[in-house]
């Protein structure tokens, strides 16, 4: 009994001191971005390590932030017209990209999954072996046919068009969904349906507010991961940046390579701080029981 | 007096037509009732009408998500089909047709993979990505899912610290990486900037970068699944004495494995398409040296550079690249069914 806990100790050890030295060195990358964005361009120079020298006012810069607000820009042609998009309007078409994408992209696979685990249909197979089969089955280089369509259908450049794309039932929240929906016992429907409640009513008021929890933590992941994505929205939506679109821009864009670093840290630290604060107020909630299973068709 | 008699003589006659009346609608009611008995096949209608209600409640729910499928999935990989046997031509007006032209395309990319170096580059680079990840981010994960599952020390902390880069944006880290071993790293040890060395040593920091943020969904999950193993099993087990490497790879790895081989099949479909983060890292400027094969076709359609001409060849190239990995991830697939113990709980 005290070499097994002797054991358990020495892998906890070597575990646990290589998860401290991970969680470390992370918590140390947003320090030394934090402290940096403080500095001035000559400040950073002179010093990247260590906090600002207070003392020397050439090497510190409070306004980083604001001047971050300011320099965050792309051009766009709306209307035929070229404008400046500055950065609040790229937060407000992240806001109207991440929010509508996430909401279509977790509402899609939670309904089919209700319908395909509940329902007796004949197509209920064919659509759990679809999800399967495009899994795992890899399709390259559809980007350009994508653009194509997108734009043949008149959905291109437009936040609407790219809600619509997103409404697709395919990856693995569906299997999510589908797993806690067969697990879920239909006595429930059963009642509400003999005290005369629709197929609708049923859906909405009895079966979804089951799997609401799991509906929030797919709809934040989701939320998040449309927020921190530029690839989509920048190949999409050109004329209406997301403010990933404008830090990824900014940030390589020639003009900005010298002595703007602090800018640039400033910059990325008002991109994450929205996601920052989301993540700190649903913490418990992300890490809790999200699971899938196998993907035996 | 009058009224009362006529009023008498008319309530007579009213109740006598009603009593008729009503006779009537009972006989009628009896008979309607009779004729319902004689046909048992209405009660299958009100089952069948029922059934089609259901039915139609079904197809109203996912006629949008199937549409939706029927155009950006079937219609798109139609499209790519067809765009990789044809190529744009420039007319006299300056507008652009799409013409047919076989199997050019497809000659082009396969010449390409044979003929340059640098297309071998790129493979080799898709490949190590993928298998750093799969020997090393992979075996992190389920230990740190396994320290996580049995809830060691500070295992609230470390569990937050492990999803925290899967939330960030990838901008953000890479702009912090990147600084930090260009700017920071060499002032503290006075070494030369990590990405700003030989090809090799700066794929390798890459690299570094991608296993380093790339685990924490698989945590996550991996936990999640271990923490479905009943308390009972394990309890039992420590009964007969197990040890902790055995109770890890006899009975937590087996009842895990199905999540993680769905993690591995999903990430070995993603060969060619994973860019390694470079268009985060590089922007449309990555060395060649460094590029995977999810970069290359990515940079062919979106790039200042890149036009609709690029389009029916990247189509080409994808189609290539999916014949060679489909076989692969079946028989990926294959192998790693045939290792799963078949555990249920």
């Amino acid at each position: 009994m005290k070499k097994i806990k002797a054991r358990i100790s020495a892998i906890q050890l070597v575990l646990g001191f290589v998860l401290i030295a991970y969680s470390a060195v992370l918590l140390f990358l947003f320090v030394w971005a934090v402290i940096n964005s403080f500095k001035s361009g000559l400040g950073f120079d002179i010093s990247p390590v260590g906090f600002p020298n207070i003392s020397e006012p050439d090497l510190v810069d409070f306004g980083n932030y604001v001047k971050a607000f300011k320099a965050v820009r792309m051009s766009a042609t709306l209307g035929g017209k070229q404008y400046w998009i500055y950065f609040p309007e790229m937060l407000w078409n992240s806001v109207l990209y991440a929010i509508g994408c996430s909401f279509f992209a977790t509402i899609t696979p939670c309904l089919v999954a209700y319908v395909t685990s509940k329902y007796k249909l004949r197509i209920n197979k064919v659509i759990y072996t679809i999800v399967i089969v495009v899994m795992v089955t890899p399709v390259v280089g559809s980007l350009p046919s994508q653009i194509q369509m997108v734009k043949a259908i008149g959905l291109f450049d437009s936040h609407v068009g790219l809600w619509l794309t997103a409404m697709t039932f395919l990856g693995t929240y569906y299997l999510v969904f589908y797993a806690i929906f067969k697990g879920l016992s239909w006595e429930y429907a059963e009642a509400a349906f003999i005290d005369g409640a629709s197929h609708l009513t049923v859906m909405f008021r009895v079966m979804l507010p089951l799997v609401k929890n799991t509906f929030m933590v797919v709809m934040l992941l989701n939320f998040i991961a449309r927020w921190n994505d530029y690839q989509t929205s920048w190949v999409f939506l050109p004329n209406r940046p997301t403010a990933a679109v404008g830090v990824q821009y900014f940030i390589h864009a020639a003009e900005n390579k010298y002595r703007v670093i602090p800018i640039h840290l400033a910059a990325s630290m008002m991109l994450l701080t929205p996601v920052l604060i989301l993540f700190i107020i649903f913490r418990n909630k992300l890490v809790g029981n999200l699971t899938i299973g196998g993907i035996k068709g | 007096m009058n009224k009362s008699r006529k009023n008498k003589t008319g309530g007579r006659v009213g109740t006598f037509f009603s009593k008729i009346f009503s006779s009537v609608k009972l006989a009628l009611y009896d008979l309607k009732v009779k004729i319902y008995n004689l046909f048992p096949h209405n009660k299958r209608k009100t089952y069948k009408h029922r059934r089609v209600k259901e039915v139609i409640f079904c197809y109203a729910v996912l006629l949008l998500p199937i549409i939706q499928f029927a155009i950006m999935y079937v219609g798109v990989n139609i499209n790519t089909f067809l765009l990789a046997f044809r190529s744009y031509t420039i007319n006299t007006d300056g507008t652009a047709t799409l013409t047919w032209v076989g199997l050019l395309n497809f000659k082009t990319f396969v010449t390409e993979i044979l003929g340059q170096p640098q297309m071998g580059r790129r493979f080799l680079n898709s490949l190590l990505v993928y298998g750093v990840n799969l020997f090393v981010g992979t075996v992190l994960a389920i230990l740190f899912s396994y320290y996580v599952y049995k809830k060691f020390k500070g295992t609230e902390f470390f569990r937050v610290m492990l999803l925290l880069p899967s939330i960030c944006s990838p901008v953000v880290l890479i702009l912090i990486y990147s600084y930090i071993a260009d700017r920071f790293l060499p002032a503290v040890f006075g070494v030369k900037g990590l990405l700003a060395g030989s090809p090799w040593r700066t794929f390798i920091w890459i690299i570094v970068y991608n296993v380093f943020m790339g685990f924490g969904t698989g945590v996550l999950m991996y936990s999640n699944a271990m923490s479905r193993i009943p308390e009972s099993l394990v309890e039992s087990a420590k009964l007969d004495g197990i040890t902790p490497m055995k109770e890890f790879f006899k009975i937590t790895l087996p009842l895990a494995y199905p999540t993680i081989e769905t993690f591995l099949i999903v990430g070995l479909a993603n060969l060619f398409i994973d860019q390694a983060n470079l268009f985060t890292f590089y922007n449309q400027e990555a060395p060649i040296m460094l590029q995977t094969v999810g970069y290359y076709l990515f940079t062919q359609v979106f790039t200042e550079r890149s036009t609709m001409s690029s389009f029916p060849y990247a189509s080409a190239a994808g189609l290539t690249l999916t014949i060679i990995t489909v076989p692969i991830v079946m028989i990926a697939r294959f192998f790693l069914d045939k290792l799963d113990k078949g555990a249920e709980f």
